[in-house]
């Protein structure tokens, strides 16, 4: 080949000559096949989007019905193994029905607990017949150490047992009358049989930290075998620093 | 694959040894090329149902080889390996080496190594020039595309691809003055 002067541009047409006068390279034989090949070798990545999303219009639905059903099935176990917050309760309503329209046939009383703040508070009780007392409940733990504050109870919380059936003798009430004024206490109701007149129970409120001495000294034996003294309300609320109890006979 | 697989096989055929000399001439080493433009026609197998035939296929499949290329002169895989093969190595074969491009059988030997020698240094030239310069001179001087067709395949306006061709052109006619 033949040297040109090094100073000058290589000439357009011979340059253009050299570049078009390139040889050819041709691809291999085999060519069309290694392309199939690829084509069906694609990425791991490529063929999991497509085993689990493609066709989109079937797997998409599928895979979120999936999903949904994984987590209502997980929300309802937990639901489950969730220790239940629900308390049994006697639903207020209930009780009530069972007093109205039927005046004649249930005893009840509306006192004024004149106490430190006058409250009223309304005791609806079952059905009372002749020679029975209403029922009351077992007596919770002592409250003491609570502060001197009036609450108020809701029928709902009325204890239930079986009935007693005796009267309190007429010369114990002095006595009894006596033990609740040591103790702090008031007198709020005196329950009477409306056919003999006998007391069939007191109520009373007593403070709470007198609760428990005042029960002890009531049931001794040495001052009555049969006279028992139960707080009214099942569980009084938190904080109260007074006791509605009862004594009656049993 | 269906109807669409003898389509393609008939574009596969018909112009794998374009794409495949754009890709060689592009990355300047044989094994580049080769996945170079096996990646190039497996990227038109599957953009062929997004063809809108608002160009002629030629022009869609060089325009995917030049894309594919750029991509790949960008990339550092691409960059190591050339800094390890010489231009002139030749595709071993089970049958022996091969020499990478074809024999012209009217030359003499002498002739042919000369022959030879001329291109090795024309490919260093153009691999010299940038992405886009480079682009444009092997489709427009290796390949015999038109000003529209290389504008098409690029992606440029018509007068980005001659202001490219032109400073393309002035680089390699310095580079290769008393050379060839």
């Amino acid at each position: 080949m033949d040297n040109k002067d090094k100073r000058d541009m290589l000439p357009e047409d011979e340059y253009l000559k050299q570049m078009s006068s390139l040889p050819k390279v041709k691809a291999p034989d085999d060519f069309l096949q290694k392309v199939r090949a690829r084509i069906e070798r694609r990425p791991l990545r490529e063929r999991i989007i497509d085993a689990l999303f493609v066709p989109f219009r079937i797997k998409i639905p599928l895979e979120v019905a999936a999903v949904t059903a994984t987590l209502l099935l997980v929300m309802s176990s937990f639901d489950e193994i969730r220790p239940s917050k629900q308390l049994a309760s006697v639903p207020k309503s209930d009780v009530e029905e069972a007093v109205v329209g039927k005046a004649d046939d249930y005893k009840y009383q509306v006192y004024a607990n004149k106490g430190r703040d006058e409250e009223k508070s309304e005791v609806i009780l079952d059905k009372i017949e002749s020679g029975t007392a209403p029922a009351v409940q077992a007596a919770p733990a002592a409250t003491e150490g609570l502060k001197m504050k009036k609450v108020e109870y809701k029928e709902s919380r009325l204890c239930e047992r079986e009935a007693s059936r005796g009267f309190l003798r007429a010369d114990a009430l002095p006595a009894i009358k006596g033990y609740i004024e040591s103790s702090q206490g008031v007198i709020t109701h005196i329950e009477s049989d409306k056919n003999s007149g006998k007391t069939l129970y007191i109520d009373a409120e007593i403070p709470a930290a007198s609760y428990e001495s005042f029960k002890k000294k009531i049931e001794d034996p040495a001052v009555s075998r049969n006279i028992r003294v139960e707080p009214i309300l099942k569980d009084p609320p938190q904080g109260s620093n007074i006791i509605q109890i009862r004594i009656f006979m049993i | 694959m269906g109807e669409e697989s003898i389509n393609f096989d008939e574009l596969v055929l018909e112009h794998k040894d374009k794409v495949f000399n754009l890709c060689y001439r592009f990355l300047g080493n044989y094994e580049e090329a080769d996945d170079c433009a096996q990646e190039t026609f497996v990227k038109v197998y599957r953009s062929l149902k997004g063809f809108r035939r608002e160009s002629s296929v030629s022009t869609w499949i060089y325009r995917i080889a030049v894309n594919t290329c750029k991509n790949r002169v960008a990339s550092a895989q691409y960059r190591r390996s050339r800094n390890m093969v010489r231009l002139d190595e030749p595709k071993e074969t089970d049958d022996g080496a091969r020499p990478v491009d074809i024999g012209d059988e009217k030359l003499s030997p002498a002739a042919e190594a000369g022959r030879r020698q001329t291109g090795e240094l024309i490919q260093e030239a153009i691999d010299s020039l940038p992405r886009d310069q480079r682009s444009v001179v092997i489709l427009r001087d290796v390949e015999g595309l038109s000003y529209e067709e290389v504008a098409e395949a690029t992606g440029l306006n018509l007068g980005t691809v001659k202001s490219k061709l032109a400073r393309a052109r002035q680089e390699l006619r310095e580079k290769l003055k008393g050379l060839v």
